[in-house]
This record gives C-alpha cells, sequence and structure tokens, in this order.
C-alpha cells in the first residue's frame, strides 16, 4: 500500500518573497525589506500586528511568514490546532544565533536573551505560540543531501495517530554557511492530514530523494 | 496494527561514570555526582557544581572537551549493544537525541557547528550501523522523543531494531547561557525543596537498543508515549504544569493503561522554581481524578545534574530500574517541598512492589513535552 498523506496548505519564504496555496504572493520589493523581515512585514503579509516578531531569531521568523502565507489560521480551527503537532528539519539549525551568542561570551555583557534561540525547538516553540499548537514538537536535523526526514517523521506521526494534523517543513535561514550548506534565507511548511482531502496527496519521499519538498513548494506559487 | 516495541539493551555514561550500574548505584543509593567543577573550572559562572564526567572515563589521556559528546555516546552504545547481544549493526540505525550535538566550530576549531546529525553520523560510521542515522533536537525532552521517534518507527513496522542514543556534554556555551538566564543554583540542585535556587547541569550519555522482538527483550516494553506544547512562553512553561499533563495523559493513553495503574512517575525536576511548581501542579491535576492521587514519584537531577538532551534517556534508564528494583529513589536535596503537595515525593528511598508501569516525563525549551510510559 502506497504511504501517503494529504496536504490541506502550505507557505514558503525564500529569497525572492512570500508565498503559499491561500493566493499569497509578495516579492521583498513589494514588502520593502529584507528576508526574513521586519516588524511590519507581517503586517504586510497577512495585515495582522506581531509585537514580537522582529526579535524572534531568523529561522523562526522565516517559519511564521511561511505559516502566515498557508493560511494556518484558517485551515485549521482552534480545537484541530490543540492536538496538531510540528514536525521541522533544518540543516543550519540556529547556527546565526550559535555564532552570535559565542561571540557575547567574549564581550562585557552576555546576550543571554538569545540563549534560548540557540535550540532549534526553541523557534518550533515560537510557532506553537503564535497558533496555539499544542501537539508534540519534534525539530530534526538533517545533512544537505539527505533532506525529507521531516516528511517521513510527520507521515509516521498521522500513521500513528499521534497527531491528527502535522504542520511540517523545512526552515534554514542564516546570515553564514556552515554544515556543508550554502547561507541560506527558506522555510517552508506544509498542513498535512490523513489521507482522502485536502489540496493535493504527499507521498511518502524514498530516502534518497534529491527534492522532497518539491511538490509541497509548486503548490505555493 | 501496532507492533509491540521492548527494550534489549542500556548503556549510560554519567557524572557516576561509566555504566548503567555506577548510574543506578549512584541514584538509588543515594549519592550525587555533583561535584566542584574541574573541567569547566576556568568559566566565570555562578554556580560550583557540575556532574562532570569523572576523570578517566575514557582512559588515561586527556580528551578535548569538543570530543566529549562522541566519545560518551559511543562508551554508552556499545555497552548497550552489549546488553543486546551484539545484534547485527547492519539493518541497525541511530536515533541521535540531542541539544547541540557537535559543538566544534563554534567553540574553537572544528567543523560541527551545532548540527545534531553530525555527531549521529559520527557514531553510526565509528560503529559500523547500516542504516542512515536521524537526529532529533528537541531541547532538554531530546532523549524522550528520541525513544518515541524510534519505537514508532519500529511499532509501524519499518525496521525490527534501532538503537536511541543521546548525548550532551557541558562547555562554556552552555554553562554561561544558563548563567545568563539566571537558572543555575550556585549550589547542587534541590529539585521541589523550599530552598531551590535553580539547576545543576551535568555531562551525560545514554543509549537504549529498541526492539521488535520479545524474546530479545530485557522485560520492558515501550508501551506509550505522548508529547505536546505549552505553547504559551519559549522558555517559561505554563504555571498550570497543562503541557507536560497533557503529554502524560496522552503517553498513558497511547500505553493502553488508566492513570492509576501507573506506578511510578521519573519527573523533569530541574531545581528552578517555575519547571518544579509546574510540573507538581500538572501533574497533580491529571491524577485529580483518581482516588490514590499521583504514585510515587522522583526526580534524578541532585544526582546526576542536567544532562540535558541526553537526560531523557538517562532518565528513563532509572524510570525502568525502578520497576526493575522495586524502589523509588529519594529525591536528593529535598528536605521540604513548596510545590503542590499532592505530587507524592520524598527525600528517601521507597519500596515498590509488584510495580509494572513508569511514566517519564520530560521539557525542553519551546515549550517542548515529552512523556513515556514502560512495562514490565
Amino acid at each position: 500500500m502506497t504511504r501517503a498523506v494529504s496536504v490541506l496548505a502550505c507557505g514558503v519564504m525564500d529569497r525572492t518573497g512570500v508565498y503559499g496555496s491561500r493566493g499569497t504572493s509578495k516579492t521583498w520589493a513589494e514588502l520593502e525589506a529584507d528576508p526574513p523581515g521586519t516588524g511590519k512585514t507581517v503586517f504586510k503579509v497577512a495585515g495582522k500586528t506581531d509585537a514580537t516578531f522582529r526579535r524572534i531569531d531568523f529561522p523562526a521568523r522565516a517559519l511564521v511568514l511561511a505559516c502566515e502565507a498557508a493560511g494556518l489560521l484558517h485551515v485549521l480551527t482552534e480545537a484541530q490546532r490543540a492536538e496538531t503537532a510540528i514536525c521541522v528539519e533544518t540543516v543550519l539549525g540556529s547556527l546565526t544565533t550559535d555564532l552570535d551568542f559565542q561571540r557575547s561570551l567574549g564581550a562585557d555583557v552576555v546576550q543571554a536573551g538569545i540563549f534560548p534561540y540557540s535550540l532549534t525547538s526553541t523557534c518550533l516553540g515560537e510557532l506553537a505560540l503564535r497558533y496555539q499548537l499544542r501537539g508534540p514538537t519534534v525539530s530534526i536535523s538533517v545533512l544537505e543531501h539527505r533532506p525529507g526526514e521531516a516528511l517521513r517523521e510527520s507521515i509516521r506521526m498521522l500513521e500513528s495517530g499521534d497527531a491528527p494534523f502535522v504542520v511540517t517543513g523545512c526552515a534554514d535561514a542564516a546570515r553564514e554557511a556552515g554544515a556543508g550548506c550554502e547561507a541560506e534565507m527558506r522555510a517552508l511548511v506544509a498542513v498535512l492530514a490523513p489521507r482522502g482531502q485536502g489540496l493535493a496527496d504527499l507521498e511518502w519521499p524514498e530516502e534518497h530523494a534529491e527534492a522532497p519538498f518539491e511538490p509541497l513548494l509548486r503548490l505555493c506559487r | 496494527m501496532r507492533r509491540p516495541v521492548y527494550i534489549s539493551g542500556r548503556g549510560a555514561v554519567t557524572g557516576f561514570g561509566q555504566g548503567v550500574r555506577a548510574l543506578c548505584d549512584g541514584v538509588f543509593g543515594g549519592e550525587t555526582a555533583l561535584r566542584p567543577r574541574d573541567r569547566t573550572a576556568a568559566v566565570q559562572v555562578n554556580t560550583a557544581v557540575c556532574g562532570e564526567f569523572p576523570a578517566g572515563t575514557f582512559g588515561a589521556a586527556a580528551i578535548p572537551e569538543r570530543d566529549l559528546p562522541l566519545r560518551a555516546a559511543l562508551l554508552a552504545t556499545e555497552e548497550a549493544l552489549d546488553e543486546a547481544g551484539r545484534p547485527d549493526l547492519a539493518d541497525m540505525g541511530v536515533v541521535l537525541a540531542t541539544t547541540k550535538g557537535d559543538m566544534s566550530g563554534i567553540c574553537g576549531r572544528g567543523a560541527g557547528l551545532g548540527s545534531p546529525i553530525r555527531l549521529g553520523a559520527l557514531v553510526s560510521e565509528a560503529l559500523g550501523f547500516g542504516l542512515h542515522p536521524t537526529a532529533l533536537t528537541c531541547a532538554c525532552a531530546s532523549g524522550v522523543m528520541g525513544i518515541a521517534s524510534a519505537a514508532r518507527r519500529i511499532s509501524l513496522g519499518e525496521h525490527e531494531r534501532l538503537i536511541v542514543v543521546a548525548a550532551d556534554a557541558v562547555n562554556e556555551f552552555i554553562l554561561r547561557g544558563f548563567g545568563g538566564l539566571g537558572a543555575l543554583d550556585p549550589d547542587p540542585c534541590r529539585p521541589f525543596d523550599a530552598a531551590r535556587r535553580g539547576v545543576s547541569l551535568g555531562d551525560g550519555a545514554g543509549a537504549v537498543v529498541l526492539t521488535a522482538h520479545e524474546s530479545e527483550s530485557i522485560g520492558v516494553r515501550v508501551s506509550g508515549y505522548g508529547g505536546a506544547n505549552d505553547a504559551c512562553h519559549v522558555t517559561g512553561p505554563d504555571y498550570h504544569g497543562r503541557g507536560v499533563g497533557q503529554a502524560a495523559r496522552r503517553a498513558v493513553a497511547h500505553a493502553g493503561i488508566e492513570l492509576g495503574e501507573v506506578d511510578v512517575l521519573q519527573l523533569h525536576a530541574t531545581g528552578t522554581r517555575a519547571n518544579d511548581e509546574s510540573e507538581a501542579i500538572g501533574l497533580s491535576d491529571l491524577w485529580s481524578s483518581t482516588a490514590a492521587g499521583t504514585p510515587p514519584a522522583f526526580g534524578s537531577k541532585g544526582h546526576t545534574g542536567h544532562t540535558l538532551g541526553a537526560a531523557g534517556v538517562i532518565e528513563s534508564l532509572l524510570a525502568v530500574a525502578a520497576l526493575e528494583r522495586g524502589q523509588v529513589p529519594g529525591n536528593r536535596g529535598l528536605r521540604e517541598s513548596d510545590c503542590d503537595p499532592r505530587l507524592n515525593v520524598s527525600g528517601a528511598l521507597r519500596e515498590l512492589p509488584r510495580a509494572r508501569h513508569a511514566l517519564k516525563v520530560a521539557s525542553g525549551f519551546g515549550g517542548v513535552q515529552g512523556a513515556m510510559v514502560f512495562s514490565r
């Protein structure tokens, strides 16, 4: 039997702009900012304010914009979001925060406020907080040449009944290149559900799939 | 249909030294591995103690700090594979759980760059596992979430055996990070005690071999798991402990048992005011519907220090040991609790006759909550 789930919505933020399956399409020129955005960017993308957006780390900002482009609050009800899991993968992790915090150890004042963002689960917590996603939260570290584990784990979570919906995707947003990856500024999210509803099916990505997120990217534009 | 998942091997390296026996004898014996800082003594931070790996754990030669997570992970993995009867590694894979993994390149020279999967790949390559490794990083709940992920894969029939390996070692980055947040107790931590002032940190690695085959089992199943998110703050817990309660409720439901059947709780119990209060409230509220209230509960960070991403695996081994030994360790440093009195904690070792089910809970930055049920 084919292992597959349904995609309810998806959104992406990359170096060109913010795009989503519900029609969001904004270039950074239109947004008058550089990725991953400023304090005004959420308003320009989604018409609402986000008081702490400018203070959160790059991957969290990228993920929030992708979620807004996916229309997360429109796709899932509050009750559904209370059961929704998060499962996101990253190559670069929190590299920019790690380097900033490490540099601050040699300065007069340690940047204690950014230390929690040295953990990638913290940026997923920013999603949980904003969208009240109260299911299991899983952050996965992947090698650049082996993407797709978050999709596989999300499908497992749905098949096992561990969550009825999963916000899945990838987030690599850092100033620096590292861990075999170019300096990236991209996040993609998709809302997955058991098969039989939604925009399209997403099949199990094989271990050696080179571009497992490509089917989701196509739904964003 | 879900396949059952069994434990077949265990390994650990902690401040008590190498081995699960040293860990369990230390914790159940009421000892502590929190000692005056030695390897990290030069780090300027507001605590005198740390649960560092004892000198000589990895042989006579000094090990660079950046290599400690890998060396500890390898030792724990070897021990777990020994207990599991040296299964064929060709169709086994590593599920690596850590907060930061290999910090080289961020702290000093190297190419690790805080990428957990690179540590997983090093462990996998060094020991010759056939499957590609995966890596989870869910802050201080990493170990628990790693066991859940591996159990899920075995349960779905993808694999016959997997090994969960968790490792973290304390360094300046971590000490000053927690210090900057004001989260460190200057003295050895005292979870749930009225005088507690924060957490103590510790080095740690743990490993657990999971199998689909009962014949290989040590007699303990991973019978349930669950997760949740507080969704209220990225570093502080929900005061009412709703997240930890929800994760525990989901794990117990997944195990197909009633709350009243849980015989022992292994707590996150960091020693920070916020964690201990919210954990006590959340779990006590969950058990408020049962006649007997919460079962006997214990934490172990007063013994080992908080081993961060490794804590979920190391403390799961202690939960399993509580079932095997029929005992609940005392909560070291606890004289008088000022937390929710409904939580059944004690400073003394207690007997636990006929115990069948243990529940382990863990929390991490980002509001992450995880819970596991182990059953005999």
